[in-house]
């Protein structure tokens, strides 16, 4: 059987591509993309990184073969460039029409007359051709000389997250669906979208556990969480899900506090959660910190992930998958602050960061801190000796009111994003509300060309899939 | 007639003589973390490193009950313990994460002529020491060695705190000053230089530049 294969494309490149290849002459129009590439056991996945638009007479000329063609200097230069960053080449040229598209006898020529000379070039890194036209696309990869797969659809992730495809989604005969009350929002087409969403939630504590429930409710395809802690008594009144018996409390108390590995991991019980509530939900879950490989090897092929953990580290892990591979996200988190010295609380909010490539990243806005980054590598050992921290290990204030507005505000606009009612607007503010001032805040933020995570220059690891190296520790 | 030997009546003392890896340790006191034990052996002799798994031999059927590094152990003369590194096969837990690895060259780069050592943290970071770096006029010592632990999340992470010799001293018998502070490092005693850095640019501020400033740092508080 053969592997699913997708590309993902960020709007704003989308929305150069569409400019260049329909600029309403209807003619055809040529273009170079590059991508990383991703595999998993779900398939392959292509992650646009650049766009190289092919000047018409200059690097897109009348065809030998053809009506058109790209020429080989523009060729020989994309691909000693892919060949350099470790990328996959794709050819892009369009179709007149819409909704449907196809290669033409003309064009699989020419892929199979130059295509195994560019897979040598490229160091064995797939090779391929796409082509559009209005709202559609069709793609012939070549990941060797003798394999060559079709591509089954493309993601444009932007404001809304389009899909295209080579012909018009057409609903499944056998798909039913309970959720009516649902469907009269955004249609059966709506709840086909979501129930093919793969999504990923790093942390499954009083946020996570919320968006896990949201996610199961709207009735999502699969849902991978990974969290290194087990439940515990302070959880219980955060995650609607935990029971006494999960937390094996007493036995914590009364017998021997070393019995807390007896305590149920906080995924598994949001899988058992999640089989009862929606068994048409699928659920990975993983126990692990999402700093070790294996842990993140899991989310690298979601649709889109949620980040409910509050460490720098998984904030750098979240951020680096993102950029890295292609995949929309948000950021989730609620904060109480005190003053240190009275005790009174000084500030209460909730926070929704969307975080994609016109957002900018995380480490762009200032919100992956160096030093805590520095901190939490070391072991607790390392911690107490090095007793300059400030921070004590006392656990912040956590309230499931507060951890509901953001986990419903980011779960929202994921629904909304996927089913295609968010505004045209791609660019998302982040979203902060403080409930004891009725007040909700909108910060804009920036992004830095030549970041390493989400900059445009060359050592970015942005759009570099596989080819990249994720911040994972190594032992 | 040779004269009766007298036994000399010794004090009242709580040290005890333990043995590591068949080799007498001698512990200043009768209880002991894991770490502790290793320490005294390792100052002792005893061909051992802090990262070694240690185990108490129990009496002699040949059981043993692996000690933690912060497990507290009753020790009497006749303790045996042993203590052996892991037999690597090839996993990647001495695996340094290429960034780290260009860090650790820059720095060697920067210190031409001078000893540098690093060992892998066994999480894709590293330990690094620079063994001679020249101190300020108005420190009682000339030079000191420096130490840091470079992470995994380099160079997003912030390398930082720093340490250098545990006797550093002023000549005017002045305090260290703020952000300078006796602590411990890798298992030693250290004079540990907090100088963090919230907002650093990966992009600019590097291990070596960080190791630089904190340098031109220290000798300037006069």
């Amino acid at each position: 059987m053969n592997k699913r294969c997708v590309l993902t494309l960020p709007q704003v490149l989308a929305d150069k591509l569409m400019a260049h290849l329909f600029p309403g002459d209807n003619d055809e129009h040529g273009a170079v993309i590059t991508a990383g590439i991703c595999r998993t056991k779900r398939g392959i996945k292509l992650i646009t990184r650049d766009l190289f638009l092919a000047r018409d007479g200059v690097d897109y000329v009348p065809g030998q073969r053809g009506y058109r063609m790209l020429h080989a200097n523009f060729i020989r230069e994309k691909i000693m460039y892919c060949r350099e960053l470790s990328l996959c080449y794709l050819a892009v040229h369009n179709h007149s029409g819409y909704n449907t598209v196809g290669f033409s006898k003309p064009d699989l020529a020419s892929h199979e007359r130059g295509y195994p000379a560019l897979l040598d070039i490229n160091k064995g890194l797939p090779v391929g051709g796409l082509v559009f036209a209005e709202n559609a696309i069709a793609g012939d990869i070549w990941l060797s000389k003798t394999k060559r797969i079709a591509l089954d659809e493309a993601t444009v992730v932007g404001g809304n997250i389009r899909r295209l495809y080579p012909s018009s989604l057409v609903l499944p005969k056998h798909f039913e669906s309970i959720e009516d009350r649902q469907i009269r929002l955004y249609g059966e087409i709506g709840q086909y979208l979501l129930s093919k969403q793969k999504v990923g939630v790093i942390g499954a504590g009083g946020v996570g556990a919320l968006i896990i429930e949201y996610l199961a409710g709207l009735g999502v395809g699969e849902i991978v969480t990974a969290d290194p802690d087990r439940m515990e008594k302070y959880n219980r009144r955060r995650i609607p899900y935990s029971t006494v018996s999960q937390t094996m409390e007493w036995l914590v108390e009364h017998v021997w506090e070393k019995l807390y590995f007896l305590a149920v991991p906080k995924v598994v019980a949001a899988k058992r959660f999640v089989n009862r509530f929606n068994c048409n939900v699928k659920v990975k879950a993983v126990f692990g910190d999402i700093t070790e490989p294996r842990v993140a090897d899991e989310f690298k092929d979601c649709d889109f992930l949620f980040l409910a953990a509050d460490t720098m580290q998984a904030r750098l892990m979240f951020n680096a998958l993102v950029f890295q591979y292609g995949i929309p996200g948000y950021q989730i988190g609620s904060k109480i602050s005190q003053n240190q010295q009275t005790g009174a609380v000084t500030n209460i909010f909730s926070v929704v960061r969307p975080v994609g490539l016109k957002t900018g990243c995380l480490l762009c806005n200032g919100l992956i801190n160096p030093a805590k980054l520095q901190e939490e590598a070391l072991s607790k050992r390392e911690r107490d000796a090095q007793a300059y921290i400030e921070e004590s290990d006392t656990p912040a204030p956590s309230v499931i009111t507060l951890n509901s507005r953001g986990a419903s505000q980011a779960v929202d606009e994921f629904m909304l994003r996927v089913v295609g009612l968010y505004g045209d607007e791609d660019v998302t503010p982040y979203v902060r509300v403080h409930p004891h001032l009725r007040l909700i805040q909108y910060d804009i933020p920036r992004r830095d060309s030549t970041c390493p995570m989400c900059g445009d220059v060359a050592y970015s690891t942005r759009g570099k899939g596989d080819s990249a190296r994720l911040p994972v520790r190594t032992g | 007639m040779t004269e009766p030997v007298l036994k000399e009546k010794r004090p009242h003392q709580r040290v005890v003589m333990i043995c590591v890896n068949d080799q007498s340790v001698e512990m200043p006191t009768r209880r002991a973390t894991g770490l502790e034990i290793k320490q005294a052996a390792i100052e002792q002799g005893v061909s051992i490193q802090l990262d070694f798994v240690l185990s108490e031999l129990l009496g002699d059927s040949g059981k043993t009950k692996i000690i933690g590094d912060d497990d507290l152990v009753h020790l009497h003369k006749h303790s045996r313990f042993v203590a052996i590194a892991h037999d690597d096969n090839s996993d990647d837990s001495n695996e340094i994460v290429p960034s780290v690895l260009t860090a650790i060259a820059e720095i060697k780069a920067s210190f031409l002529g001078v000893a540098i050592v690093h060992k892998p943290d066994g999480k894709g970071g590293a330990i690094l020491r620079i063994e001679t770096v020249a101190l300020g006029d108005q420190y009682v010592q000339k030079t000191t060695w420096l130490s840091c632990h470079i992470t995994f999340q380099y160079p997003f992470a912030d390398v930082y705190p720093l340490f250098v010799r545990p006797d550093l001293a002023r000549k005017d018998g002045a305090p260290l000053g703020q952000g300078i502070s006796i602590s411990s490092f890798d298992g030693y005693p250290a004079t540990q230089l907090s100088r963090r850095s919230n907002h650093r640019d990966p992009k600019v501020e590097t291990a070596v530049m960080k190791i630089l400033k904190v340098i031109q740092w220290l000798n300037e508080q006069l």
